[in-house]
């Protein structure tokens, strides 16, 4: 039972509310030790004093004060009269004496004052905020002088002390009547009520009195004797009362937990409990359990190991601490701290010290408790119940209720994908409407123009005959597991469902749902998606395939199976649902139902384990770790989740802007996929890199032909792609103001030319692959290369090339950008370098003459830097533009081109987002050292950061430069762009390509580290706020872990792995580090390796 | 059945005033009523015969007359004239002060407004903040489903502007969601115009040749304060519904 349960809370007062015992003890002593004394001298006989310790505690203690002096005094064989209260102090009788010490008292009183206990009064000030009421039972005459003087006296709201007592003839402790008189005062029944104890005489006086719990208190850590008294529980700080059979998140009522637990650590009872454990029957249950492949452990010697041991075999299935039990008797046990997520339910009948741990839940029971839990959670998992989440706020997203302001937003953050397939967070009785629930990347209906991504069937729908109270919804997202967990409040249960992508399965989902009987129901398993399109169900028995197809481009074929059942009270519906899509042509049924067959073969509960595996392996390679600021924290791996999520292992990927979670951008691919997503891939993911690249590999050939339908040579990837590779850019949209604007971005934006190159490069600098670049990537650097010496224009001053857009929108058609310039150079130079790892000739027909003009046109390349300021002009003619700093205009971020209109932007130096600077990030060897400080102070004022693109592509750069604050502000506008819809469209889709820019905030900013052919290079630029920044990724097929501070940081691999430090300085160091790891500290000079 | 409620003068706006009233209640199906207030109502009174819309006279300071018969709960909107009689105070005295105290919508007329026969089509400016959005929620209601177009209008600047937008695509997306948040109606059209607020509100109303102008106020009209409520009282050149809404609250 909780402290809530119990009516009223009866308090004694000396040990308990205030420390006057040694007051007290202080003025027996005088008493007796004078009396002593006297008796001694008058008789000749020895003279023993009074002994604190032992004669107070044992004779005196709790008793009434009369009592008290004749208690002792036979202990030493002393015989005196009662003699009366009103005897004068000097009379040698019971009285006499007792009279005495209350003189020596109240002079003690006075010389000493009260001390309270700090732990009492919190706990007082608690129950009576909850409205219980409060008695003071005390034998001290002095109570109420007491209590006034330490300014509590109007705490309680009755008084049984001495006083009292004398006036109505009530037996003092260990006789219950002081306490049965004050539960008939507050008008309680003894067994509602709650008395705290600290005397022995206290403690049998409850428990004589027949109320409902006694807790002995324990202020000399002697609590054996107070539970030898009957003390149901011995606690040494009162608040924790408060915690006593509390319910924790999950336990329900007589705290059978609702959470099904994958591993649960029993603590068996020590001889002296044991009494009453029907052992075989405990057997049964843990077989149960076993049986339904839950990680069991019964406790040994050393339980706090094997609670670790227990945790950290489910961390590796991808299980947290939060769905690990540890039950039974745990007085002496003492919990890792790693356990601090875990349920922690002691159900000794007799709790004889404090709970071993602030978690820890004391529910008693005793060895029935033990073995209704267990049997509790095997009778869930046969009943086939919903399973539970680990609720852990560093790897969940929550959205409570239902703001329908916000609905469609919510529904791409919980949006659930397996590489291949993303199912929208829609709710399951929701009705058909918004974006598509199910997409697939890479599959369009080519019958519109330009190709929109084809909406899939949808599977999630159930049901719901009874409208239920959304505001009361709460709905996790998992990123640990990937898993999309509901839990809905409703009568007679809760509304529970669960559902995921198997990341393992491409194309498969699954769901279970549980309900009232009354409400749920299971429906019809595929839904038509809503927009135009062919859809086609056929239904036999139970299974289910639906199509949905156009006449031009992919389609999505879907299986479904799904079952009824009911249990506990509910009904539990469960689906699994499989997904097969073409690109082009018809996907094929049959496909889909086999795998449907397998995988309901292996049934859900399987591949819930499986999924969770798999998402463990991921994340071991992509973990990030910020501490101290947790909500920083899941928000980068909430991005990292859906990145991780979006991006195919094999084959190809198309990657569009928004992912797998909405439409927007029609899934086309972008530089967002080149330059923002793949990197983070390359470094934690090669696979999944790999895959995007094999996107424009087999792209190429129409990259060629329109490099030659515009007049050049090489290859020219378009702005815009969709399945063929030919360019899908709109010619014309509309503003938001409604006029029709020319599209530029598919004629003019070119760079995209060399962010194809450069992102495959990038994938080779990270995974080591460079077979990939002398193979199938080889064309991806030198046809690029070929183009950019076809497309420039020659004159006096170099190469030019004219008339492109840079990553900074605002400026259309200009000359010279630098971004695309300087991008074109160092794809020339790349191509140089991967020819001479080679060799001329071969299948690219690369002459010495042609690698020899690459040579020639990279040193061409005119890329407006000046020196003497170390600025670069953004492009020919940018500094005569109207000098206008983004702060005259508005605050940051903002879309400066909807505020000021197009013509007015596109004539002042206000830009969209990094251009310059994207060099600094992208190919920072390419840019003169000590330019970026000049440059960031130039072009931070002017940047609107209009682009989502934009945000943490500066927080990199100024946390290299060491400006913490900046680079913390941006960071967090950009980790957070999605989860507060800070753009007004997460409603279409998550913003994929920032959640790489994200990453590629930490890593080459924050953590300083940057793929080289020789080395790993480190410099970690951690905020102090952050106090610890952990990452993991992999480096040339080795996994590495940096742990950063801002003075120091240790790196660990498994494999040898070089690190290089203080690039560019004199004092560079290349260190190798293996799997014994290695530490630096920062110095005056830079890093020193420890 | 609900009233719409004409408060007139015995100027010549008195018949613009009642026309309006009239073409209103056509529209909005409800009954029409006129105030006078002072002496003199037999011009009043006659534009009010001409239409069959009844009409009391009362005596008294105009402004309390006219807030006391408005806030009969079966009244739900007050038509007025911007300026009334010249008279001790400057002109619109009279129409400010009972928007500014009446808890309901006060239609103003201006007096050069052309009187249009019935209301097709209302403009309503929405600042992307909650409170303008909701309180003039039931406004949006009334007229859809008397079959009037609303138009919405979002007009750009430093505060209202969307944080980000990376390409046209994003309009899309971003226009169904201003309208889901801020319209509970379906079918609404949104206009967007960059700044300045007043000149946009009175080109878009303009060009879509509205009959109305409904803007969401707080009732404050110190200097510094309804600027753009303001200032389109100033320059409109058609009826402003002033409709009060709540404290306001940061845009969204």
């Amino acid at each position: 039972m909780s402290w809530r349960d119990y009516s009223a809370m009866l308090f004694d007062l000396d040990g308990v509310i205030t420390r006057t015992a040694g007051v007290h003890a202080a003025a027996w002593k005088r008493l007796f030790d004078e009396f002593l004394q006297a008796r001694a001298a008058e008789s000749g006989g020895s003279f023993e004093p009074f002994d604190v310790e032992r004669d107070y505690l044992t004779f005196v203690d709790g008793r009434p004060r009369y009592d008290g002096v004749a208690t002792f005094l036979r202990s030493r064989q002393i015989e005196l009269d009662r003699g009366s209260p009103d005897d004068p102090p000097e009379a040698l009788t019971w009285c006499g004496l007792g009279n005495r010490k209350n003189g020596y008292f109240g002079q003690e009183l006075a010389a000493q004052g009260v001390e309270v206990f700090a732990d009492t009064v919190e706990l007082i000030d608690v129950l009576r905020a909850a409205g219980k009421p409060l008695a003071v039972v005390s034998a001290s005459e002095n109570c109420a002088a007491i209590l006034e003087r330490a300014g509590l006296l109007d705490r309680f709201d009755v008084r049984v002390t001495g006083v009292e007592a004398a006036r109505w003839g009530l037996a003092g402790k260990p006789s219950p009547q002081t306490f049965l008189k004050a539960a008939d005062l507050l008008h309680v029944r003894p067994q509602e009520s709650v008395v705290f104890e600290d005397a022995i005489a206290g403690v049998e006086a409850g428990k004589g009195g027949g109320f409902g719990l006694v807790v002995g208190v324990d202020r000399n850590n002697h609590p054996e004797p107070l539970a030898a008294s009957g003390a149901d529980v011995v606690l040494s700080d009162l608040t924790g009362f408060l915690r006593l059979g509390e319910r924790v998140p999950g336990l329900g009522e007589a705290a059978h937990p609702d959470l099904l637990f994958e591993g649960i650590l029993v603590c068996l009872p020590p001889a002296s409990e044991a009494a009453g454990l029907d052992e075989p029957a405990v057997r049964r249950a843990l077989g149960r359990l076993r049986e339904q492949r839950v990680e069991l452990v019964v406790a040994g010697t050393d339980p706090a190991a094997d609670a670790q041991r227990l945790i950290d075999r489910l961390d590796r299935r991808g299980i947290g601490a939060g769905l690990v039990l540890v039950v039974g008797w745990l007085a002496h046990v003492e919990l890792p701290a790693g356990a601090a997520r875990t349920t922690v339910i002691d159900v000794s009948t007799r709790a004889v010290r404090d709970p071993s741990t602030p978690w820890t839940r004391w529910v008693g029971g005793g060895p029935g408790r033990l073995l209704a839990l267990l049997t509790e959670q095997a009778d869930r998992r046969d009943a086939g119940l919903v399973p539970s989440i680990d609720p852990d706020p560093a790897w969940t997203v929550t959205i409570e209720g239902d703001d329908p302001a916000e609905r469609r937003a919510h529904q791409s953050l919980l949006t659930v994908s397996d590489t291949r397939f993303g199912t929208r967070g829609t709710r399951e009785e929701e009705v058909a409407s918004g974006p598509p629930r199910v997409i697939a990347g890479g599959v369009f209906d080519e019958e519109v123009t330009p190709p929109t991504l084809l909406e899939g069937p949808s599977w999630t729908s159930l049901e719901v005959l009874e409208r239920l109270d959304t505001s009361v919804d709460r709905r996790t997202l998992d990123l640990r597991t990937g898993v999309l967990y509901r839990e809905q409040p409703a009568a007679p249960v809760p509304l529970r469902s669960i559902r995921f992508a198997a990341v393992a399965r491409p194309g498969c989902f699954a769901l279970r749902a549980e309900g009232a009987v009354e409400w749920l129901r299971a429906g019809t398993a595929l839904a038509a998606p809503a927009a135009d399109g062919t859809f086609a169900r056929t239904q036999q028995g139970h299974s289910s395939t639906g199509h949905s197809r156009t006449a031009s481009g992919g389609s999505i074929a879907a299986a479904t199976v799904q079952s009824e059942r009911s249990a506990s009270g509910r009904r539990i519906v469960e689906r699994l649902a499989c997904f097969v899509a073409t690109a082009e042509g018809a996907a094929d049924g049959d496909d889909a139902l086999a795998t449907l067959k397998e995988v309901e073969h292996r049934g859900f509960d399987a591949l819930l384990a499986e999924q969770r595996a798999s998402w463990a392996r991921r994340w071991d390679d992509a973990t990030v770790w910020i501490d101290g600021d947790p909500e920083l924290e899941v928000s980068v791996r909430f991005g990292l989740f859906h990145l991780m999520a979006t991006v195919p292992v094999e084959g190809e990927a198309v990657v569009g802007p928004r992912g797998l979670a909405g439409p927007t951008y029609r899934g086309h691919v972008f530089w967002d996929a080149d330059v923002f997503t793949l990197p983070f891939l390359a470094a934690t993911c090669p696979s999944a890199a790999r895959a995007m690249l094999e996107y424009r590999v087999r792209r190429l050939g129409a990259a060629r032909r329109f490099a030659v339908a515009r007049g050049m040579r090489g290859a020219r990837f378009p702005w815009e792609s969709a399945r063929t590779g030919v360019d899908v850019t709109p010619a014309e949209d509309r503003t938001p103001h409604g006029p029709v604007i020319p599209i530029y971005t598919g004629e003019h934006e070119e760079h995209i030319v060399s962010d194809v190159a450069w992102a495959a490069w990038q994938y080779a600098a990270w995974t080591g692959d460079w077979a990939f670049l002398t193979g199938p990537g080889r064309a991806l650097v030198l046809d690029t290369a070929r183009y950019w010496a076809s497309r420039v224009r020659f004159d006096d001053l170099g190469a030019h090339i004219d008339d492109v857009i840079g990553p900074d929108e605002y400026h259309e058609r200009v000359d010279d950008n630098v971004f695309t310039n300087v991008m074109a150079r160092w794809n020339l130079l790349r191509a140089v370098d991967l020819v001479e790892r080679t060799a001329p000739g071969g299948p690219d027909d690369v002459t010495t003459e042609e690698v020899a003009s690459w040579r020639h046109v990279a040193g061409s390349l005119v890329d407006n830097f000046d020196p003497d300021t170390g600025l670069y002009e953004q492009y020919a003619g940018y500094y005569g533009l109207e000098p206008l700093l983004i702060s005259e205009v508005a605050q940051t971020p903002i879309a400066a081109d909807l505020l000021l209109g197009r013509a007015r932007i596109s004539a002042s130096q206000v830009i969209k987002q990094p251009d310059v600077l994207m060099l600094h990030h992208l190919v920072p060897e390419e840019m003169p050292p000590d330019t970026l400080r000049p440059n960031l102070s130039f072009y931070e004022p002017r940047c609107a950061h209009g682009s989502s693109l934009s945000p943490a592509i500066h927080a990199g750069l100024f946390a290299r430069i060491g400006h913490p604050e900046e680079a913390l502000r941006l960071f967090r506008m950009a980790c957070r762009l999605d989860l507060d819809n800070l753009t007004g469209t997460t409603a279409g889709g998550l913003h994929i390509a920032t959640f790489g820019g994200v990453w590629q905030a930490l890593v080459f900013g924050f953590a300083g580290i940057r793929p080289l052919s020789d080395g790993l290079v480190v410099d970690p630029n951690v905020p102090a706020a952050w106090g610890r920044l952990g990452l993991r990724l992999r480096f040339r097929g080795h996994r590495v872990e940096l742990r950063a501070t801002p003075d120091s940081f240790w790196v660990h691999c498994d494999g040898p792995v070089t690190v290089i430090t203080n690039p560019g300085t004199p004092g560079a160091v290349a260190v190798p580090v293996s799997h014994r790891g290695q530490r630096w500290n920062r110095h005056e000079r830079g890093w020193q390796p420890e | 059945m609900t009233t719409v409620l004409a408060a007139v003068d015995s100027t010549d706006a008195a018949r613009s005033v009642l026309a309006t009233t009239s073409a209103i209640c056509r529209v909005l199906h409800t009954d029409a009523h006129a105030i006078h207030v002072g002496p003199d109502p037999a011009d009043a009174a006659t534009y009010a015969a001409e239409l069959s819309i009844p009409l009391t006279v009362v005596h008294g300071d105009a402004t309390s007359q006219i807030v006391a018969a408005a806030r009969r709960d079966d009244v739900e909107l007050l038509v007025l004239a911007l300026n009334g009689l010249p008279g001790r105070h400057a002109p619109g005295h009279t129409a400010r002060a009972v928007a500014t105290a009446l808890p309901k919508p006060v239609l103003v007329v201006p007096p050069e407004a052309p009187v249009r026969a019935a209301p097709s089509r209302v403009l309503m400016p929405l600042d992307g903040t909650q409170s303008v959005s909701v309180g003039l929620r039931p406004l949006i209601s009334r007229y859809t489903a008397a079959g009037v177009e609303v138009v919405v209008l979002h007009v750009f600047n430093a505060k209202t502007v969307p944080r980000f937008f990376d390409g046209a695509e994003d309009a899309l997306v971003w226009r169904s969601e201003f309208l889901a948040k801020h319209c509970a109606e379906l079918g609404l059209r949104l206009e967007t115009r960059p700044g300045p607020t007043v000149s946009s509100v009175l080109e878009v109303a303009a060009e879509e040749d509205v009959d109305v102008i409904a803007l969401g106020w707080h009732q404050l009209l110190s200097e510094r304060r309804a600027r753009v409520v303001q200032e389109v009282l100033r320059a409109a050149d058609r009826p402003i519904a002033l409709v009060p809404v709540p404290t306001a609250t940061t845009p969204s």
